[in-house]
């Protein structure tokens, strides 16, 4: 079953429909032109640039190349949970790189090796796009891990002056505010799995769909990338937090003011 | 006798901004101290920089003749209760925020048995069914004692109290602060606004 294409025309069509939105944040004075404009612009520019760097990565499927699309993808990841989180970058960027590139390596692997078993691991049309799935979640989970960590770890600063004075190390001291931010960085995962089919159908499996796969197959795809996505971030969080607990604070535990990005 | 707490022309610096200049002075131990001055002063960072939370930019601490270090402030901390003006109890209820330290590796072993819970409260003038009470409804008075209390459970040589609990400083003893002075075997210390 082939997917019919959307030719140049009914791609205009399709732009047509922004103007609906458009018109109608203008008229509860919502002036978003200009962001609107250029989040379009660049979703188009940035989705057409990775369409002609697939194309030419599928055709050629050298492990080598695809290795680098999943290294810059990592990179560009990192860079943006740190700017996200509010952590400067050039404390924290190797931290959280091993963090992702640890976690994402392993859950990609573990289910094109194990799971899926494809006849060279270094496929392009597996590896690319379940890794780019799984990084995108991850990188949530990372923002809000990082954010909501230093944050509560700021805004309790007191309370976790009197853990270490009660003689907590610092492991222990950090641990309720460690706790809790795992917790809302997965969080979202975990009811996505809940309410997964019932309140929306997932990306991929529409996309697996209109690519005229069988509903089965889609179904059994979607499940393997929830669990991938679930088990990196969670792995992800952990690991990034606790290297960082090891660069944001001081010899005598206490959080160093320059890593926060202040606005 | 040499000093339990001696500060040698320690500068301290938060945010580009100088808190503590050049400040000196030695504590003995038994002796109790009162630091005063105008709100904003620097008198809670005096006992803050003590307990190594901030960064000194010159000058030594000295800590039982020790200079305060990364490795030496676990020693300060553990034998200084410090009681902020607002203290943070850190738990849900009265009876979590009493044990909390002992949930800490260091203090792990040394869990008070209910009746050493009581014995402290009665000490302190507190009725034993405050171990039942949430921490947010406490008055401030109250979180006080309670900080006093765990500071008295964890046998703290030495006592740091911001203002709030002016009794510590204006030498009007109470029977909390006596039944603190009596138990701590070195010099106790307070910070209070004039």
């Amino acid at each position: 079953m082939e997917t019919l294409d959307i030719a140049l025309p009914r791609m205009a069509l399709l732009y047509g429909l922004c103007l609906l939105p458009w018109l109608l944040l203008r008229l509860i004075g919502l002036r978003l032109s200009r962001d609107i404009g250029i989040s379009i612009l660049r979703m188009s520019i940035q989705l057409a640039l990775v369409g002609i760097y697939l194309k030419m990565l599928f055709d050629l499927n050298h492990p080598w190349l695809n290795g680098l699309w999943i290294l810059v993808m990592l990179l560009v990841a990192d860079l943006s949970i740190l700017r996200r989180a509010g952590l400067k970058a050039r404390y924290f960027v190797l931290a959280t790189f091993m963090a992702i590139a640890s976690s994402i390596l392993f859950s990609t692997a573990y289910l094109v090796i194990l799971v899926i078993q494809p006849a060279h691991f270094y496929d392009a049309r597996y590896i690319v796009p379940l890794a780019g799935m799984i990084l995108g979640n991850c990188l949530q989970g990372n923002v809000i891990a990082l954010e909501r960590f230093y944050s509560a770890l700021r805004k309790n600063e007191n309370e976790y002056a009197t853990f270490l004075m009660l003689g907590a190390t610092r492991w222990e001291a950090v641990r309720p505010y460690f706790r809790d931010a795992v917790k809302a960085a997965i969080n979202p995962t975990i009811a996505g799995m809940a309410t997964m089919g019932l309140v929306s159908l997932p990306g991929m499996m529409t996309g697996q769909i209109l690519g005229g796969s069988e509903p089965w197959l889609a179904v059994k795809y979607q499940i393997a990338i929830m669990i991938c996505i679930f088990t990196s971030t969670t792995i992800a969080c952990i690991i990034n937090l606790k290297l960082s607990l090891n660069i944001a604070f001081n010899e005598f535990d206490v959080l160093r003011d320059e890593v926060i990005d202040k606005p | 006798m040499s000093p339990i707490i001696r500060f040698d022309c320690v500068s301290v610096i938060v945010h580009e901004k100088t808190i503590l200049s050049d400040i000196s002075f030695a504590l003995f131990p038994g002796e109790k101290a009162v630091l005063c001055g105008k709100s904003g002063s620097g008198k809670s960072s005096v006992l803050r920089t003590l307990l190594g939370l901030h960064p000194i930019k010159s000058g030594t601490v000295y800590f039982q003749e020790q200079p305060l270090t990364p490795s030496s402030v676990q020693t300060v901390r553990s034998c200084t209760a410090y009681i902020g003006q607002e203290p943070m109890l850190g738990a849900e209820s009265v009876r979590e925020a009493l044990l909390l330290p002992f949930q800490f590796k260091t203090h792990r072993d040394h869990r008070p048995t209910e009746a050493q819970l009581i014995e402290v409260l009665q000490r302190l003038r507190l009725p034993a069914d405050i171990l039942r009470q949430e921490s947010s409804r406490i008055s401030g008075g109250e979180k006080q004692r309670i900080a006093l209390a765990r500071g008295l459970l964890l046998g703290k040589k030495t006592v740091s109290a911001g203002r709030g609990d002016q009794r510590i400083g204006r030498g009007k003893q109470t029977s909390r602060v006596r039944c603190f002075f009596r138990s701590a075997a070195d010099g106790p210390f307070g910070g209070s606004r004039p």
